[in-house]
């Protein structure tokens, strides 16, 4: 299983977040709508260097490279 | 005392039977409010349309009910965040209906949750039931946490009555089967809010299950046509398109029905004149009336279908792909995604945009954006672009216009850089903003909205604009030596005897280099008031039966390209001024007329004289 950051995952392949490693007012924006370690996410759009959009169980998101490139992800076994 | 239920720094007062609406933004709660009162609540598929609480009636509860700014977290930091927290602090006895999306159910217990620690008068509203496949089971939701839930769709208006029955039987309800997790809102650490934040979803799951399982990319009918609008090359052109097609979409259907109206006006010009007799009543309702106030009201079928086009890709979701695609060209000259929307609705009006800027986290970004969106071309502004640019050239007029609204975001992305660069420099959020899905746009609550903004606009051409058009009017019949007749309109020589050239002189030799005239000058001066002025007035001074030739007449194309670009760029109108000082100060107010007025200058300047180099 590779691991790699939010703004390298592919399009359309389900990841798990290993980790958020974001300053903390961040991190509270990021828990409080449902993104935490653990869950599974998907990519349905990125812009190199640029921002990324991710859908989660509890939607999808538009999160800024600064943000994506912090949060590292880990395929999920289907 | 404090009252039962107050917003003070909002300046409403409520009744004590009073019923709100809180959620998440996105959740759909302006489209119940529309829905229970019948009220014409902007409404879009995009974070921050409520930045300001709205109250209407229920007429079949005799209740009244407020619309609250759309949160995610009782914590949040952002302005709009704080007009709801304090509301739900100073008003627990209220009834809440808690207006969740049924497809982000787990992600919106969240707010709920908090919510329960302050109050039980609570209703949980499980909104846009008609987008979920699978029927979620409501009986063990309703009774951990203790509360009614409804299932309900504003969109198609299911459940409604139900909805209705709720509240007509609610009591107080018994406590919840659920412990809830309590935290004091105030003075709190991030860390102790990150371990209040993992607690509160700990309960959730006891009441909802995590399923990852079911998360899946086939969610949304649309999936194609949004990986179509989020690429980052294709989601670009169709943008462009897009503009492109809104603007010859309403120069040539709305257009043609203006061009019907402007004729009527010309002949109702014309027929007042013939039939009575000559004098001061005539020229008061032939010039300015007619012609003053009758040319603005031309402008409607456009305006109704840029209302219609720019409410269709509000309210389907699409400006925030259109957000996406240009957050990482934003992100570098200075400013986060959240800033993105409340520039796209500068669009429409410049000053509810300066409010929405409440949903902006960094106080010093939230400075910069209001100082940009008067760069926005908004919808006063239009009129007088179509028909300096028909004036210009007709066959391109939709091409120039175009252009115009893209300088304008050229300008404000100029002005994002600089702010940043040399006066606000420090930074220090980034993007975290919500993606809704896709969906076809609710056409019933397009139409309100448009009839609303249109009524909006005839008001405003009646009320302001009116006392506006009669006063150049009055200036320029008369003059130091007393009535001057009509024929100031028509002849320099009585013009020159009138007030209107006097206050014209005084700050003509400013634009004697771009070629303008006295009459151009009054106009612009007017325009501070209310961007339409500018029109009305043009069509005052140059005959409204005839502008474009009346025009052409006095001023070359090259000249009029740079009026253009004036009026696009120069001074906010006095609402948009007065809504900056209401939000950030005199300082950012003055500053922003100042700053305006310089850029349009310096920019209309450099064309005037770019084009006759060429």
């Amino acid at each position: 299983m590779q691991n790699s950051s939010l703004s390298e995952a592919k399009k359309g392949i389900p990841y798990i977040i290993e980790n958020m490693d974001v300053p903390l007012h961040e991190l509270v924006k990021l828990k409080e709508i449902g993104f935490d370690k653990g869950r599974k996410i998907f990519v349905i759009q990125a812009i190199r260097n640029g921002p990324v959009c991710a859908k989660g169980k509890d939607g999808s998101f538009i999160l800024s490279a600064s943000i994506a490139k912090k949060i590292k992800v880990v395929e999920a076994t289907q | 005392m404090k009252n039962c239920c107050t917003l003070e720094h909002e300046g409403l007062t409520l009744s004590k039977n009073m019923i709100a609406l809180i959620g998440n933004p996105n959740s759909g709660k302006s489209l119940l409010f529309n829905r229970l009162t019948g009220l014409n609540q902007k409404v879009a598929n995009f974070p921050g349309v409520t930045v300001q609480a709205k109250k209407g009636k229920i007429a079949r509860l005799e209740k009244e009910i407020m619309d609250l700014p759309g949160i995610y977290s009782l914590f949040s930091e952002t302005l709009d965040a704080k007009v709801t927290r304090d509301f739900v602090r100073e008003n627990p006895e209220c009834l809440y209906l808690n207006v969740v999306d049924i497809t982000r159910l787990r992600r919106s217990l969240f707010l709920t949750l908090q919510l329960l620690q302050i109050t039980k008068n609570i209703i949980l509203v499980l909104n846009f039931s008609d987008k979920k496949k699978q029927q979620t089971n409501l009986e063990p939701i309703s009774r951990k946490l203790g509360i009614p839930v409804v299932r309900i769709s504003a969109f198609t208006g299911q459940g409604i009555d139900k909805l209705i029955g709720t509240i007509e039987g609610f009591t107080p309800p018994s406590n919840s089967n659920q412990e809830i997790p309590k935290l004091d809102l105030e003075d709190i650490s991030e860390d102790e809010r990150i371990r209040f934040i993992d607690k509160t979803y700990e309960t959730i799951e006891s009441i909802l299950p995590y399923d990852d399982e079911k998360i899946d990319l086939d969610q949304s009918k649309y999936e194609k046509l949004d990986r179509f609008m989020l690429h980052p090359l294709t989601g670009l052109i169709l943008f462009v398109f897009v503009m492109f097609f809104s603007f010859k979409l309403t120069f040539t259907v709305g257009g043609f029905v203006s061009g019907l109206l402007g004729e009527g006006i010309a002949q109702l010009q014309e027929l007042v004149l013939n039939k009575m007799p000559e004098g001061i009543l005539v020229s008061f309702l032939a010039d300015g009336i007619i012609a003053g106030i009758g040319f603005v009201l031309v402008f409607i079928p456009q305006l109704a279908i840029l209302f219609l086009l720019i409410g269709i890709m509000e309210q389907s979701g699409y400006l925030t792909r259109v957000v996406f695609i240009m957050e990482k060209f934003l992100a570098k000259v200075g400013i986060t995604g959240k800033s993105i929307a409340p520039m796209l609705l500068g669009f429409g009006c410049n000053v509810p945009a300066i409010l929405s800027t409440r949903t902006v986290d960094d106080p010093t970004e939230r400075k910069v954006v209001a100082l940009t969106i008067p760069f926005m071309s908004c919808s006063a502004r239009f009129p007088v672009l179509i028909i300096l640019a028909s004036v210009i050239s007709e066959k391109y007029a939709e091409l120039i216009v175009t252009m115009a609204y893209f300088l304008g975001i050229i300008v404000a992305i100029v002005t994002i850089w600089l702010l940043r660069t040399f006066v606000y420099r420090e930074q220090n959020t980034a993007t975290i903003m919500e993606l809704p899905d896709l969906q076809k746009p609710p056409i019933w609550n397009i139409l309100k909205t448009v009839y609303n903004q249109l009524l909006d606009f005839i008001t405003g051409v009646g009320k302001g604009m009116g006392i506006g058009i009669i006063l150049v009017w009055m200036m320029t019949v008369f003059g130091p030596t007393g009535y001057i007749g009509r024929q100031a309109f028509e002849n320099q020589e009585y013009f020159e005897k009138s007030f209107t050239f006097m206050v014209g002189t005084l700050f003509e030799p400013m634009f004697k280099p771009m070629g303008w005239d006295e009459r151009i000058v009054v106009a612009l001066i007017f325009g501070f008031v209310a961007k339409e002025l500018v029109v009305g007035i043009l069509g005052m001074m140059y005959g409204s039966s005839n502008l474009i030739n009346g025009i052409q007449m006095f001023y070359s194309p090259i000249s009029l390209l740079s009026l253009l670009v004036f009026v696009l760029l120069y001074v906010p109108c006095l609402g948009t001024v007065f809504a900056m000082k209401r939000e950030f100060g005199k300082k950012v107010a003055l500053a922003s007329v100042l700053y305006s007025l310089l850029i349009a200058y310096l920019v209309s300047i450099f064309i005037f004289y770019a084009g006759i180099l060429l």
